[in-house]
């Protein structure tokens, strides 16, 4: 019969020379033999490994309040004084224990065990646990402490363990682990000398010491409440706020109202609050714009930045302040917790479409980007649900397709309330545009489970976190972040697109004056195209948009941008109001239902390379997707054209 | 085996009632005594918490009823009916005791 080896680690008398610095029980003293270089930082999922990392290393790798957020390794250096240098630290996904359930935990062992191509094999381990479930933890720290690494184990959420009641005596802890133990709260930065200390004098020889092999977790359960008793582990109560949120949110009448109301709320205030901030910010371009073509005396230099540069990246940036008012919306949800309750509540109707309920929490990412919505796919286990989620993921609403659906949204649709003070037309419309995609992406689901993807159902098992206040903090680096992604793809993709665009509208010069755009290199090319889009109800400026838009979507807004200005007939006009007078209504719900289906994006086709190591299913997705976007288009339009032309 | 099912209890020796997982009534407690799923899930169960010996809580449920929330030590831990049907727990007839703290802490 396999066992749980309770003997006790082989630690002596001199090893377990305890010291108790300020905060916790640092156990044992460790031989100081070499310098350590790489330190892992391991735990179970959501309970504070990456707060903790950025904390150490000054990084900001995203973090929020819901299982699985870090799927990969990532990696920085320690900072923060104490005479330390050189220490990279990985901060690695979530683990319940050292058997490889999904590829985010399939890292983590491999980084532990020195597996991982290009990441050395750890010097040092710092094991961060939660303070208030440590029952269940201790099982995960006898599997890492078994692997004979030099460990300091981190029980981290002291103030919320404190907060409601719970205790432990860390000395103990030490002693019956046989490694270092101290009480931190990362979120407060207390405790965090002892990590510190740990590594001054940890070196990278470890005292062999032989914990518990698992493999009977029964009696490896049996041993971790053994050890938490001996340890005097008083359990914190279970947050009481936690569970009355959860009456509400679960309810089966007001959890669903409370669900509308979130998603209402958010899309209403993106377009009041985010609508009106766009128009100033554009307001302030364009005057800026203005400002600056003075001091520019040579005229094709002059169309170049004001129409090339400034119409092009400027109506494309116009839409930022839209995308941060989502943005804040969406970090609110994921770090108050709610957002796995979400999933609970989707995973329903997720099953019903054959989908694990744990492709919900990617699925809901993937409304700011698909890339990181993909790589949010490594939480599920089953191999084909992860493939099946990978290749949705694209059809729901990313940010890259908010400037397009806001334009022509404001282009055709007139401002006038639903419901007054509650809900607007074009909230409406843009909630029906993110429910489109997320049709497509069920539909799709639902194609795939029953098909090539055929499986049994795979079991959901989803662990709820605790509701916690979003930081202030959270939420800014949040925003800045998203920020910086933005205008830097504004001052490199976009800016790019732009220019060369605009040459190719001045191009030919004809006696040293630039042409006209209708007669350009632009227009002949856009010309050429045309009469495959023409059934959808484009012309050749839109063909060129879709052409351009395949590097990125929201470089479309930027490309209409940049060739209205060059075209005299529509230079003086808003881009609004350009495109309102470029596309029938027909030809403009076509344009935004082609966006909603289409794969425009080269980024997520690389990162869909990378998760399904080859080109097969990337071409494929690519494929049927643009399939997808070409037909719905058309049929928007022919049906536009039958009903109301005729 | 969908319901209440009078069968040994090794750990007592009694003839105890069990019932399957989701069949535990809301707020109820009982011992988790057997998994009747395939090893891969089993192992997968046991990570999260999910050994038999172990003390269960039915803590909530989705709207729909459909997948239910069950407590394990300091978890709540959400499985599909369908799951949660084959895992056999003996239900506690006392009353859970509620924690002293449990009224007055915070967020």
């Amino acid at each position: 019969m396999s066992s749980c080896h309770t003997a006790p680690a082989k630690v002596s008398a001199e090893d377990l020379e305890i010291r108790l610095p300020e905060g916790g029980g640092i156990g044992p003293r460790r031989h100081q033999t070499t310098t350590v270089r790489t330190v892992a930082v391991i735990g179970p999922p959501n309970c504070g490994k990456s707060t903790l990392f950025n904390r150490l290393t000054g990084l900001r790798q995203k973090i929020a309040n819901y299982p699985g957020v870090t799927v990969e390794q990532h990696s920085g250096k320690l900072v923060g004084g104490h005479g330390i240098k050189g220490v990279t630290l990985v901060d690695l996904p979530g683990i319940y224990g050292m058997t490889a359930q999904s590829e985010d935990a399939r890292v983590s062992i491999d980084v532990l065990r020195g597996e991982m191509p290009g990441v050395p094999q750890p010097d040092a381990v710092l094991l961060v646990l939660d303070a208030t479930n440590l029952g269940r933890h201790l099982v995960l720290a006898a599997q890492v402490l078994s692997l004979g690494l030099p460990t300091l184990v981190l029980l981290n959420m002291k103030d919320q363990m404190q907060q409601r009641g719970g205790s432990i005596d860390t000395f103990k802890l030490a002693q019956e682990l046989g490694a270092p133990v101290a009480l931190i709260s990362a979120t407060q930065t207390d405790g965090l000398d002892a990590i510190y200390r740990f590594l001054e004098e940890t070196g990278g020889k470890r005292e062999m010491v032989q914990l518990p092999v698992l493999q009977n977790p029964g009696l490896c359960r049996d041993w971790a409440v053994a050890v938490g008793r001996r340890s005097d582990y008083n359990a914190p109560a279970s947050p009481i706020w936690t569970r009355r949120l959860d009456k509400v949110v679960l309810h089966p009448v007001w959890g669903a109202v409370v669900f509308f109301a979130i998603v209402m709320t958010v899309f209403q205030l993106v377009f009041t609050v985010g609508q009106a901030l766009g128009d100033r910010f554009t307001d302030l371009l364009q005057r800026t714009g203005e400002h600056l073509a003075v001091y520019v005396h040579i005229p094709w230099l002059q169309s170049l930045l004001l129409d090339g540069v400034w119409k092009g990246v400027g109506s494309v940036l116009a839409f930022l302040p839209q995308i941060l008012v989502l943005f804040f919306f969406i970090g609110l949800l994921e770090d108050s917790g709610y957002l796995a309750r979400a999933a609970l509540i989707a995973d329903r109707t997720m099953a019903r479409f054959g989908l694990n309920g744990k492709a919900f929490i990617p699925l809901l990412s993937a409304y700011a980007c698909a890339v990181p919505a993909i790589m949010a796919t490594r939480t599920i286990e089953n191999k084909r649900d992860r493939l099946a989620t990978i290749l949705i993921a694209p059809f729901m609403t990313c940010s890259a397709r908010l400037p397009i659906y806001t334009l022509m949204i404001a282009a055709f649709i007139p401002n006038k309330a639903i419901i007054p003070h509650l809900l607007g037309l074009r909230a409406a419309a843009m909630i029906g545009l993110y429910f489109l995609g997320f049709a497509a992406a069920f539909f799709t689901a639902q194609l795939l489970k029953s098909s090539v993807l055929k499986k049994a159902k795979a079991p959901f098992v989803l662990e709820l976190p605790q509701y916690r206040w979003p930081t202030v903090q959270s939420i800014a680096m949040r925003l800045y972040d998203r920020a910086k992604v933005f205008i830097t793809r504004a001052g490199t993709i976009i800016l790019s697109v732009t220019v060369f665009l605009w040459a190719l509208a001045a191009l030919p010069v004809h006696n040293g004056v630039i042409s006209n755009i209708s007669n350009s290199w632009l227009a002949d090319a856009g010309r050429f195209f045309e009469p495959l889009i023409h059934p959808l109800g484009f012309n050749w400026k839109i063909g060129i948009g879709l052409l351009s838009s395949l590097v990125a979507r929201e470089v479309i807004v930027g490309t209409l941008g940049t060739i209205y200005a060059a075209d005299p007939a529509t230079h003086a006009l808003s881009l609004q109001s350009a495109v309102r007078g470029d596309l029938t209504p027909g030809a403009a719900v076509a344009l935004v239902v082609f966006f909603a289906f289409a794969m425009q994006c080269t980024s997520t086709l690389a990162i869909v390379k990378r998760e399904t190591n080859g080109w097969k299913w990337p071409i494929i997705q690519f494929l049927y997707m643009s399939g997808m976007a070409y037909t719905a288009a058309l049929v928007v339009n022919q049906t536009y054209r039958f009903f109301w032309l005729h | 085996m969908k319901s209440k099912k009078n069968i040994s209890d090794s750990s007592t020796g009694q003839q105890a009632a069990l019932v399957p997982l989701h069949k535990l009534a809301q707020n109820a407690s009982g011992v988790l005594i057997h998994i009747d799923l395939g090893a891969e899930e089993t192992d997968h169960l046991g990570l999260m918490g999910f050994f038999p010996g172990v003390g269960v809580t039915a803590s909530g449920k989705a709207p729909g009823g459909d997948p239910r929330i069950y407590r394990i030590d300091q978890s709540e831990i959400a499985l599909r009916n369908e799951t949660a049907r084959n895992i056999l727990v003996r239900v506690d007839t006392a009353e859970p005791e509620l924690h002293p703290i449990a009224e007055t802490a915070k967020l």
